[in-house]
């Protein structure tokens, strides 16, 4: 059914339908004398249309749109409730469903029958937030639940001739268990490495988008909703009201829905949006006297590291993250190289992933870039710009890639109950952020900053690292501190991305986070 | 046309009858063995099944012994109706008391009322004086509508904000489904008594305006719903009084201009509605998008939804499905309980069935002998088909929901006692007919 034929729509439809049919009837028998009999077969015929429209009402019900109306789902927005069509939920009761497992086959969440009905079980719990929560009876699906929800009832995930040699019993039909791209003890570290804050991190295979851990902190803990007994329902009732009253908003899984400004970060990809085109080079030197009006607007430098330097070269501006010479990178780069680079590398876009992503935005509006502090302001990561942290390591991912950017896969595997791979998801390109040589360039800038620039906490001995830090403003309350960065022997082998929610600079925590997420990473044996 | 074996209560009528009882034999096993409990011969299912087969084929005998001549499609339309209704109510029954926390057993209350509604139905039918004789009595019975209505208004009691029940002795009494009834012999002896004004119309400009004796008592009508919309605070009962007179007006008149000039009134009235009373704003809300207050006012539309689509082409099977999970199931959408169980194919049954008896009973009113009987039968068909389509559209969403019953089928006892009366009314009317047709006489 098309989408202009709104409900609303159908109902205008119908007694339009209902009205021409008694006035088409009633036009027909215009030239007989009134007499009772006419007005009575005129009256039936009415009853009738309109008994006919609700048959047709009730076929659409029933019938044609039967899977949308039964499935549909929503929350209200007064009491923040989840509304969910409830035989569905006694369907996921009685359903075997799926476990989701770790790169390592440790096991996050698997389903066994009790008393009749099937109940999720939770192995560790840092691992838990990976899987999303679960709660047939009152608040749905979420996260990997709800996204493979199909696969691990069984219901999807298969070929067309797996189904149909399903149907004739000579193949398995029973539910797919989730193969993660994420490995167990990355995510333990990402987890007790944001215990206690508020933020985000996340490890990616540049080569691949293999997501080899992705924690978000405050999390939600899945346990307490999972209520398949109504004796239970009391209980996950006052568990999901703390969750709404909670201050932190867990619900909000930072690492794909939390939406910040990149703030330094950022440099990143305005570097690669002035290298590419030829308009700025490592080499390029811009005046940075402590600061820079822009159209009446002053930008303050405080990043020099000696303030009796007031000439910078663009590679010593990256590394010592000077918002001056960024500013000015912008105005040269201009508004539709900028934002063409920022579009090439994914942001303001939803990136296609296994959980919903938010879209984040370079502007709010058509013109805002058209104001040269606007454009000034944007180029070191401010102006109007939102991104989530996803956002910020398929950046870092894709220069680390030698532009490419690789879609983020969280799961890697559709298995059988019997052990039998049903399906491998292939890594796939996603979009090329920037070319080869300007990724190679920008890898140098950032393998500086940690060098000898400010991003220097997430030094890893024995292994080429580069990175950037961020400091993000917020309006009045403590900045966001970001790092964005890659590791390898000699060619990156992971990227990362960390953001701690007023975490203060970006060169401090965030960046350890970084460097301590990357070296476990390269020490995973790549078997 | 030889009428004999289609009007002399003979084999296909029994036919009728003893599939309809069966129907709703085999619906009551299905119950029974969707719950688990007590052995089958102590059950209520058992019970019901029984009494009812018993009651509608005595019924059915008889009429045949009693050389009855009225209609014979009508009655076993409405056993079938009712069938369904006691299936509903006896599956509902357990999971109501359990899930809901009800008090009353309403499978028991129903398949009692059901007994007392089929006989009241043949007692009507076979008992009742030539109705000729209530045209006599138009004002008093008016009067006496009105007063109920008043009486109602006053000392009723309120159940969900809408103020329809009368107290008397313990008993509630749904006064608006009496007053309808009033409301059908009034219009039926006004009007078939002013049936020669019908071409004495007046013009203002192109509009064909109804001469003042229509006039008037169009006004006090819409004026007697407007004080039902905001007395009673009903807008169902509103809709019906209004659409039933408006049905009655224009089979008498023949003038589809005052049809439209009422429809404008009633429109107009409701634009009013909805502007002064945030209750009625709240229904259209709910009607146009529930999904706005999913979890308040649009939540038992949402329900009825999830229960209708559920059910799909064939439903989970009577005592199968969820329709606990639907407040109010048992009186406002016992039509979602037949399409999560029975599927589509039992609502378009149900749909059929009201089609049959809305056809039977305007034949019945054009075989009627004199224009009074003929208004009457009229008015009595349209009251259960309007009423049908007013709570039926109010599922399936063609209109804001409204709390009326689905005539013989819902949980309920005035509703469903008058629906029987006025069964029985009609079958006493197409038995006169018949018997002055054919020169035989009456009982």
């Amino acid at each position: 059914m098309s989408e202009w034929l709104t409900d609303t729509r159908l109902i205008m439809l119908f007694w339009a339908v209902i009205g021409a049919t008694a006035l088409i009837y009633g036009y027909r028998r215009r030239n007989r004398p009134p007499s009772i009999d006419r007005q009575i077969s005129i009256v039936s015929a009415a009853i009738g249309a309109v008994l006919l429209m609700l048959g047709v009402q009730a076929a659409r019900y029933a019938v044609f749109q039967q899977k949308a109306i039964a499935g549909r789902a929503g929350v209200d927005p007064d009491t923040a409730e989840v509304v969910a069509n409830p035989r569905q939920a006694t369907g996921d009761l009685t359903r075997p469903r799926g476990a989701i497992l770790a790169a390592d086959g440790t096991r996050i969440v698997w389903s066994e029958e009790r008393e009749g009905h099937y109940t999720r079980f939770y192995g560790d719990a840092a691992l838990t937030p990976v899987a999303g929560f679960y709660s047939p009876l009152l608040y749905g699906k979420d996260g990997l639940e709800a996204t493979w929800d199909a696969a691990l009832t069984g219901e999807g995930g298969r070929s067309l001739i797996d189904r149909i040699a399903g149907q004739v019993g000579i193949a398995e039909t029973g539910p797919l268990d989730l193969e993660l791209t994420v490995q167990s003890s990355l995510q333990r570290s990402a987890a007790t490495l944001l215990d206690g804050r508020i933020g985000a991190a996340i490890v990616i295979e540049p080569s691949t988008g293999a997501v080899l851990a992705i924690a978000s902190n405050p999390t939600v803990d899945p346990i307490p909703l999972a209520a398949v007994e109504q004796s239970q329902v009391a209980a996950a009732r006052s568990a999901w009201e703390r969750l709404l009253d909670d201050p932190a908003n867990p619900l909000v899984r930072r690492a794909t829905e939390g939406l910040y400004p990149p703030g330094s970060t950022f440099k990143v990809v305005t570097a690669a949006a002035g290298i590419e085109p030829g308009i700025v080079a490592p080499d390029t030197v811009f005046d940075d006297t402590g600061a820079i009006d822009v159209d009446g607007h002053v930008i303050i430098e405080a990043n020099r590291p000696d303030e009796s330097v007031t000439v910078f070269t663009l590679t010593e501006g990256f590394a010592y993250s000077l918002n001056v010479v960024f500013a000015q990178v912008g105005l040269q780069v201009g508004r539709l190289e900028l934002e063409k680079r920022a579009t090439a590398f994914g942001i303001g876009e939803p990136v296609p992933f296994d959980e919903p992503v938010s879209a984040g935005q370079i502007a709010s509006s058509d013109d805002f870039l058209d104001a040269p502090a606007a454009l000034a302001d944007t180029a070191f990561g401010q102006g109007e710009l939102l991104v989530t942290p996803l956002h910020m390591a398929v950046v870092a991912a894709a220069i680390a890639n030698d532009g490419v950017a690789m879609q983020p896969q969280l799961v890697r595997q559709l298995v059988a109950q019997n052990g039998t791979v049903i399906d491998t998801i292939e890594p796939r390109r996603w979009r090329t952020g920037v070319d080869q040589q300007t990724a190679q360039i920008v890898q140098g800038l950032m393998v500086d900053a940690v060098e000898w620039g400010y991003a220097a906490a997430a030094g890893l001995p024995g292994y080429r690292v580069g990175g950037k830090t961020g400091t993000a403003e917020s309006g009045q309350d403590a900045p966001h501190g970001w790092f964005v960065g890659f590791a390898g022997e000699d060619a990156p082998r992971v990227a990362v991305a960390v953001v701690l929610e007023h975490g203060g600079e970006g060169g401090g925590y965030p960046a350890q986070i970084g460097a301590q997420l990357m070296a476990e990473a390269l020490s995973i044996d790549q078997s | 046309m030889n009428r004999t074996d289609f009007t002399i209560h003979r084999g296909p009528s029994l036919v009728l009858i003893v599939a309809a009882a069966t129907v709703t034999a085999l619906g009551l096993s299905a119950v029974y063995l969707a719950e688990e409990g007590v052995p089958f011969r102590s059950s209520i299912e058992f019970r019901a099944m029984v009494i009812f087969t018993a009651t509608v084929l005595g019924i059915s005998a008889s009429f045949r012994l009693g050389r009855f001549m009225g209609d014979q499609f009508l009655y076993p339309v409405i056993a079938l109706l009712a069938g369904f209704g006691l299936i509903n109510a006896i599956r509902l029954q357990a999971d109501l008391q359990e899930v809901r926390g009800f008090q009353i057993a309403i499978g028991e209350r129903q398949l009692a009322y059901l007994v007392v509604g089929f006989l009241l139905m043949w007692a009507v039918a076979v008992f009742f004086p030539d109705p000729t004789f209530l045209a006599n009595w138009r004002y008093s019975v008016l009067f006496a509508g009105i007063l109920l209505l008043g009486v109602t208004a006053v000392i009723g009691t309120a159940v969900n904000g809408a103020r329809l029940w009368i107290t008397i002795g313990g008993v509630q009494i749904q006064s608006a489904e009496v007053v309808k009834v009033a409301l059908v012999v009034f219009l039926a002896a006004y009007l078939s008594e002013n049936e020669q004004l019908i071409g004495s119309s007046w013009k203002v400009g192109w509009l064909d305006l109804p001469p003042i004796p229509y006039l008037a008592p169009m006004g006090v009508m819409w004026g007697l719903c407007l004080v039902a919309l905001v007395m009673l605070n009903d807008l169902g009962t509103a809709l019906l009084f209004f659409l039933l007179f408006l049905v009655m007006l224009y089979v008498a008149s023949g003038r589809s201009s005052y049809v439209l000039l009422g429809l404008v009134a009633f429109v107009a009235g409701a634009v009013l509605a909805y502007y002064l009373f945030d209750r009625v704003q709240l229904r259209i809300q709910n009607w146009i998008d529930p999904w706005q207050h999913p979890y308040s006012g649009g939540y038992q539309q949402i329900q009825s939804d999830y229960a209708i689509s559920s059910g799909g082409l064939f439903g989970a099977g009577p005592g199968n499905g969820q329709p606990w999970q639907i407040p109010e199931v048992q009186t406002d959408y016992v039509v979602a309980v037949i399409g999560e169980e029975w599927g589509l194919i039992g609502i378009v049954t149900l749909l059929g069935l009201y089609a049959v008896l809305t056809a039977r009973g305007m034949l019945i009113s054009m075989r009627a002998s004199d224009a009074f009987l003929r208004l009457l039968a009229v008015g009595l068909t349209a009251s259960l088909a309007i009423q049908a389509l007013v709570i039926l559209g109010g599922v399936f969403r063609l209109l804001p929901l409204t709390g009326v019953t689905t005539p013989f089928v819902s949980y309920g006892g005035s509703s469903l006692l008058v629906s029987f009366g006025v069964a029985g009314l009609l079958l006493r009317i197409s038995d006169i007919s018949e018997r002055r047709t054919r020169g035989i006489p009456g009982v």
